[in-house]
């Protein structure tokens, strides 16, 4: 079997198991996985967009939770205002409407990424590594003086997003909300790094000096990528708060960023489709390791490093690349 | 009057004390394989990392076809028409072999900021990849990662992609240097067979080769040019029997 049939079928196998989860659980009774399968989609979404940073730009970001927790805090914000009913600054009237506040959500996320990746483009590699950390923390420590919104202790929501036809309150139809979201940022993701732009992406990720012999601007190009990946963790960010009715500083928090890079070198370093695997994989072992001892970091260190030692291409990589 | 396409005036690069380039002045006629040769650390690179763009040089001039190319950045400088490779062959490893060269097909297109179509259907790619691979000889390695191919196929890539755009100058930084017997003279059928097309600039150690292919001749020896002529001036002249060829 050729890598390429291995790759499609893990995909489709691994769509079908998460079309049919939910009523498994219903099944056997474990409605619970329902919405820790729903942490794991949106969780990925964050991934992937990530991997679309270091796998495909060679962009080594660790300040993706800024984007999460902005898309996080723009849809609670727009929530709580609408709850209070009052004025967002005294001018923008709040929403619960998800069709609007969820693309509120992305664009900021996406403005806030041209804004870091343009200054933190002008550098590369250990202090890209560095800056993109530095912004993620201001953003953090600026979201915990946020007396208005909880600071702190952050902010609670009453219930979810309202969005036409369906209702969000309903774990199952969360569960294929958010399926559907990860699913259609994947098909967008794979057809980029296909097409023309994803193809100079990847070069300059390669290849700085030939890139600049062929007459290419990269950086430019990186910094769309940039802020894409950025635009889809805005999107978790936003599901995310919807799914725990709750949104803290600490979406925001350095460990987040570490937690989505974690995800992305366990699954598989550009491929897209790995951080899924690995998103999988992490939130079920720390749900498994957490039932037997609070420490469970201690457990998941050494599993990590063994993955990250003798699967160079992550699980995915591991289940994909053998003959 | 020779019809210049590269004239280089009094270009000064000094990295503290070390001056690479001393008041450096060099003119390429079109059509011409001129070589530059010196001995190592002469700063024979470091001009074409000046002209590339790569490096900033303190003070000087570099025109291309009368143009000024000063201050402009390494990429448009590539747009202008120079097209180089490197002593430490530069393709993209994680790329396959037609990838690498549809990307340089698809960088003389202007722009790509296309998002959707698969890029090996780009028009462009599809017209003219089965030739540019064919000019190399690479053909055969196409659906190969550029990272598995052999340093003598790595560097026919590199210059294939160099050759892409139809550069107005090929600037070609010790080709040879690496390569075995087969890759020597491949490469070089490949140079003579770009010969009164493609203007090309070849810094070389190998003097077989720069005696053979070269129109004309420059030496540099401590960043200073000392002196350029035809090939059969070059072995005659006295300064660079002693700088130089009076070494080997």
């Amino acid at each position: 079997m050729t890598s390429d049939v291995r790759k499609t079928m893990l995909i489709a196998g691994g769509g079908l198991c998460f079309c049919l989860l939910p009523w498994a659980a219903i099944l056997f009774g474990e409605q619970y996985l329902i919405s820790l399968f729903t942490r794991i989609l949106i969780y990925a979404l964050a991934a992937v967009s990530l991997d679309l940073l270091i796998g495909y730009g060679g962009l080594i970001s660790l300040g993706h939770a800024a984007f999460v927790g902005i898309g996080g805090y723009v849809t609670a914000i727009f929530f709580h205002h609408s709850f209070e009913d009052e004025l967002i600054a005294g001018i923008l009237p709040g929403s619960e409407n998800a069709l609007l506040v969820w693309p509120m959500a992305v664009l900021a996320a996406a403005g806030l990424a041209l804004l870091i990746g343009s200054l933190s483009l002008r550098t590369s590699g250990m202090h890209f590594i560095m800056i993109t950390l530095a912004f993620a923390q201001m953003l953090y420590y600026f979201a915990v003086g946020l007396e208005k919104y909880g600071g702190d202790d952050g902010l609670s929501l009453y219930s979810r997003n309202q969005l036409a036809g369906m209702d969000l309150g309903s774990d199952m139809q969360f569960y294929f909300v958010c399926l559907f979201f990860l699913a259609l940022f994947l098909f967008l993701a794979d057809r980029l790094v296909k097409s023309r732009f994803g193809l100079v992406l990847r070069g300059a990720s390669s290849s700085r000096r030939r890139i600049n012999a062929l007459g290419i601007p990269a950086r430019n190009y990186k910094l769309i990528c940039f802020v894409i990946g950025g635009a889809g963790a805005g999107l978790a960010g936003a599901l995310l708060v919807n799914q725990t009715e709750y949104v803290s500083p600490g979406l925001l928090h350095w460990t987040m960023s570490g937690e989505l890079m974690v995800m992305v070198l366990l699954g598989g370093l550009g491929s897209l489709f790995g951080p899924v695997l690995g998103a999988a994989v992490y939130l079920l072992l720390e749900e498994t390791l957490a039932m037997y001892t609070e420490h469970w970091m201690v457990y998941l260190g050494p599993i990590l490093i063994i993955v990250v030692l003798f699967a160079k291409r992550g699980l995915f990589g591991l289940l994909t690349l053998r003959e | 009057m020779a019809d210049y396409i590269l004239q280089v005036k009094n270009l000064c690069k000094s990295f503290g004390a070390v001056e690479a380039s001393r008041d450096l002045c060099l003119n390429v006629e079109r059509g011409h394989i001129h070589a530059l040769i010196g001995p190592n650390g002469a700063g024979k690179t470091t001009v074409l990392n000046l002209l590339s763009g790569e490096l900033k040089p303190d003070s000087g001039t570099i025109l291309l076809n009368g143009d000024k190319l000063d201050g402009l950045p390494a990429h448009k400088r590539a747009l202008a028409g120079l097209g180089r490779s490197f002593q430490i062959t530069s393709i993209f490893e994680n790329l396959s072999v037609s990838e690498n060269m549809a990307l340089a097909i698809l960088a003389g297109e202007g722009h790509n900021y296309r998002f959707w179509r698969n890029s090996m259907k780009a028009e462009a790619v599809q017209k003219s990849l089965a030739d540019a691979l064919a000019r190399v000889d690479l053909i055969a390695s196409s659906s190969q990662l550029a990272a598995n191919l052999s340093h003598g196929e790595k560097r026919q890539l590199e210059v294939g992609m160099a050759l892409v755009g139809g550069p107005q100058l090929l600037m070609l930084d010790e080709p040879m240097a690496g390569q075995g017997a087969g890759g020597t003279v491949e490469l070089k059928r490949l140079i003579r067979s770009l010969k009164g097309q493609t203007t090309i600039l070849l810094v070389e150690h190998d003097m077989d080769v720069v005696f053979s292919l070269a129109d004309q001749i420059s030496v540099i020896v401590y960043g200073y040019c000392i002196a350029s002529g035809s090939p059969e001036q070059i072995r005659r002249h006295p300064d660079v029997q002693h700088a130089y060829l009076g070494e080997q």
